[in-house]
Parts: structure tokens; C-alpha cells; sequence
């Protein structure tokens, strides 16, 4: 995975005009607003409630077979990546423990997404402009000792507007559903963020390196939306 | 600083993988270092080894310890000059956080008994032999730790939560050092 981590970085690198599609420089501590707290709490009660029933499936952050292809999609038409080389990188074994071990979530009520989508989104549709009925959303709990390993973001620009240079017009945003406990920690490049009940992070996707652990003893509740952005 | 570096990096034969917490010995150790008449031994046990959190405390909760062995004396030399403490019976260990450890919140322990003096004598230092790269994590309280190879931190013994966490590619030495002020 290192290996690839590098690959990205020079890429990414090289193609920063291509994807500035948040301005990360207006918003303080990479927080972009805050969704009350009337708001975020029926959303937090269902991923609590998911979870206290198990609903929950436990998910690699970059399980090897689906990552790759993921990657093969992503970055068509943009730069030519040897598969064989790509396979090697992502499952490097000396990377096992941090990969397939630690680097885990739960993602919850993925069996009743289309369910689920139908009760979260009148309650969050409003504060973003995009496309939702291609939007993706995901609803996760990164549970005591649990990590997303460090990692850029993939090119999302094939997956959500069927072409690969709007990269600019899809957006990812990260609601944090609880306030932050004692030894829950995101990192996004060298900045350390902390966060409130609703607040709203928001980066330049592809350009910064991030990652996150939790070696507390509660849950880290978090919802997931990407999408296309309206015009 | 290089020194050491040199010899954690060239000796993984000798890393030995360990539990940060949650062993029996952990319970023991607990049990001589608090004074207080509640704590009995079965209760602690089952709180340290509750189920809920067994992967935290198991899996991701551990981290590479390095004997010393020969090595202690000439080691314990060549800090001397940085430490005004009682070296005599100063404890000087040496852990690896690999990609993917973690070490689980928590607060120090009382070391009075360990010492036998007054707890506000009692010191713990961790020397960082390595820049901080990405994806490593020390919080000490609610504060967010940046560090260079050869920081020293410290932090006022039993009163403040920390721990530390390694999401990126790269190995976190560093030396732990636990004595008395002389």
C-alpha cells in the first residue's frame, strides 16, 4: 500500500488544478459548517440502534480485489497503471497488520441502504447541491482500535459523471453524528482536526493525504455523501 | 539519537510483539501500584479483560517491545547526561508502534510503590526516535503531539489520558525511561 500511497502522491500531485472542487482554505479546521443538532440526532439514534442490532457489516478500508478494481475505473483515461504491479502494491504483506487487520469499519444497515437513504435524506438533502439520485451515501461506525489507513482519495470523476476529467464537479463531504471522544483522531495532511456533533468536513478530495484511528472505547459515528454538484 | 535508531532498525529479530495492556501481569501490576481497598482482583480482571473491547486491547493494542538485555548498561551511559534521576534503579525500555498498533487510552499507573517514594517523584520520559510521519498519533490529554526524532516528552505522571496510534507506513520507535528524581 505504501507503494501506491507514493504512486498517488506524485500523481495527485501533478493534476492539483484538475480537482480544487472544495475550497478547504474558507473553512476553518477543514470544518465547513455545522448541522444542528435537531437535525443530526435522528440520524445518530439510526446508526446506534443499527448497531446495538448488529446490522453492521464489517468492512476493510481497501480490501485488495475490490480496491484495485476501484482503481482501475477511477483512473481510466487518466494514467495507465500495470494491474500486476497495482495487485502487489495494494497487498504488500508487509502492510498485513494495518490492511487487513486493523484498517477496518463497520458499515451499517448496508443490507436496507435503499431504506436507509429514504430516511436520511430529508433530513440532510437541503445543505447539499447535488445530484441524489447517483449519490452515494454510507453510514459508518469506526469502533475501538479500529483505522482508515493513510491514503488520497481516488479519481471519482468516471464513477459519477461518466466522464474522467470533471473531477472538479464531484464533492465528498464526512458528518461527524457525535461530538468527539477521548482518543478519536483524523488527520488530514499534517493537520489534526477536531470536531463537534454535526460538523461538516469537507476537503479538497484528491490532494490531501488523510486517515483516521480510534483507540478510545466509543464508537465514531460518521455519515458519508459523495456526489455530482448541481450547476 | 542515530545510535539507537541504528540498532532498533538493524535488531527486528528481536522485536517482540506484546499487549500494551490487558495481561494478567497488567492486573497484578495494578493491584501493587493503587492503594485502594475496593479494587478487588476479580473485578479488575473482569474489567480489563471485558470482551467488548477485546479488539483494541488484543489486536490493535499492541506493540514491539526490544530487550536490552547486554545492551542496558551502555544505553543507560549515553542518556545519563540528559536525566537529572536515579538511574541505579531507572527502568529503560525500547518499543516499535508498527503500522496498525495502537496504543489504548489510558492513564499511567501510580509508580510509588514501584519506587517506594512520593508519586510526585516519579518521572517517565519517552524519547522519540524517529520524525514524526504521517498517520502517527500521540495525544496526551485533548492536545495533539508533534514531535521530531529525538523530542523528549513528558507529561505530569497519573494525571492526564494518552495514546498513541499508527494509521500510515512507517515504524514509531521510541525509548520509554521511568525512574526517580533524584
Amino acid at each position: 500500500m505504501k507503494n501506491w500511497f507514493e504512486f498517488q502522491e506524485k500523481f495527485h500531485k501533478s493534476k492539483l488544478s484538475e480537482s480544487k472542487v472544495t475550497d478547504g482554505k474558507n473553512s476553518k479546521n477543514f470544518i465547513l459548517f455545522n448541522i444542528p443538532h435537531e437535525t443530526i440526532q435522528p440520524i445518530l439514534q439510526i446508526a446506534k440502534f443499527l448497531l446495538s442490532k448488529g446490522k453492521t457489516d464489517e468492512r476493510m478500508m481497501f480490501e485488495t480485489k475490490k480496491y484495485v478494481e476501484e482503481i482501475k475505473v477511477s483512473y481510466k483515461n487518466l494514467i495507465e497503471i500495470d494491474q500486476k504491479k497495482l495487485h502487489e502494491w495494494i497487498d504488500d504483506p508487509k502492510f498485513d497488520n494495518l490492511m487487513k487487520v486493523t484498517g477496518k469499519q463497520l458499515i451499517l444497515g448496508e443490507v436496507e441502504y435503499n431504506q436507509l437513504k429514504k430516511i436520511i435524506l430529508p433530513n440532510v438533502s437541503k445543505y447539499f447541491s447535488i445530484n441524489w439520485d447517483k449519490a452515494h451515501l454510507a453510514l459508518c461506525a469506526q469502533m475501538p482500535g479500529q483505522m482508515f489507513p493513510w491514503h488520497y482519495d481516488i479519481f471519482k470523476s468516471n464513477v459519477f459523471t461518466g466522464v474522467h476529467d470533471k473531477e472538479y464537479k464531484v464533492k465528498r463531504w464526512l458528518i461527524m453524528l457525535d461530538d468527539q471522544k477521548p482518543g478519536q483522531v483524523f488527520l488530514m495532511g499534517d493537520q489534526y482536526i477536531e470536531w463537534k456533533k454535526g460538523d461538516v468536513i469537507a476537503w479538497k478530495n484528491v490532494e490531501l493525504p488523510h486517515g483516521s484511528g480510534n483507540f478510545g472505547y466509543w464508537p465514531r459515528f460518521s455519515l458519508r455523501i459523495t456526489g455530482e454538484i448541481l450547476e | 539519537m542515530d545510535y539507537f535508531n541504528k540498532w532498533v532498525y538493524s535488531n527486528k529479530e528481536n522485536w517482540k510483539l506484546k499487549p500494551c495492556f490487558g495481561s494478567d501481569a497488567y492486573v497484578d501490576h495494578i493491584l501493587a501500584s493503587y492503594d485502594h481497598k475496593d479494587l478487588d482482583k476479580d473485578t479488575l480482571t473482569e474489567w480489563i479483560k471485558d470482551p467488548e473491547y477485546n479488539f483494541i486491547m488484543r489486536v490493535s493494542g499492541r506493540e514491539y517491545e526490544i530487550k536490552l538485555n547486554e545492551n542496558e548498561e551502555k544505553f543507560k551511559n549515553i542518556l545519563k547526561p540528559y536525566f537529572k534521576i536515579d538511574w541505579e534503579t531507572a527502568s529503560m525500555e525500547i518499543f516499535v508502534q508498527a503500522p496498525g498498533q495502537c496504543f489504548p487510552l489510558h492513564y499511567d499507573i501510580y509508580k510509588k510503590n514501584m519506587f517506594k517514594i512520593e508519586e510526585e517523584k516519579v518521572h517517565r520520559y519517552i524519547i522519540m526516535l524517529d520524525d514524526q510521519k504521517p498517520g502517527q498519533v500521540f495525544l496526551m490529554g485533548d492536545q495533539y503531539i508533534e514531535w521530531k526524532k529525538g523530542d523528549v516528552i513528558a507529561w505530569k505522571q497519573t494525571t492526564l489520558l494518552n495514546g498513541t496510534a499508527n494509521f500510515g507506513y512507517w515504524d514509531r520507535a521510541k525509548i520509554r525511561i521511568t525512574a526517580r528524581s533524584l
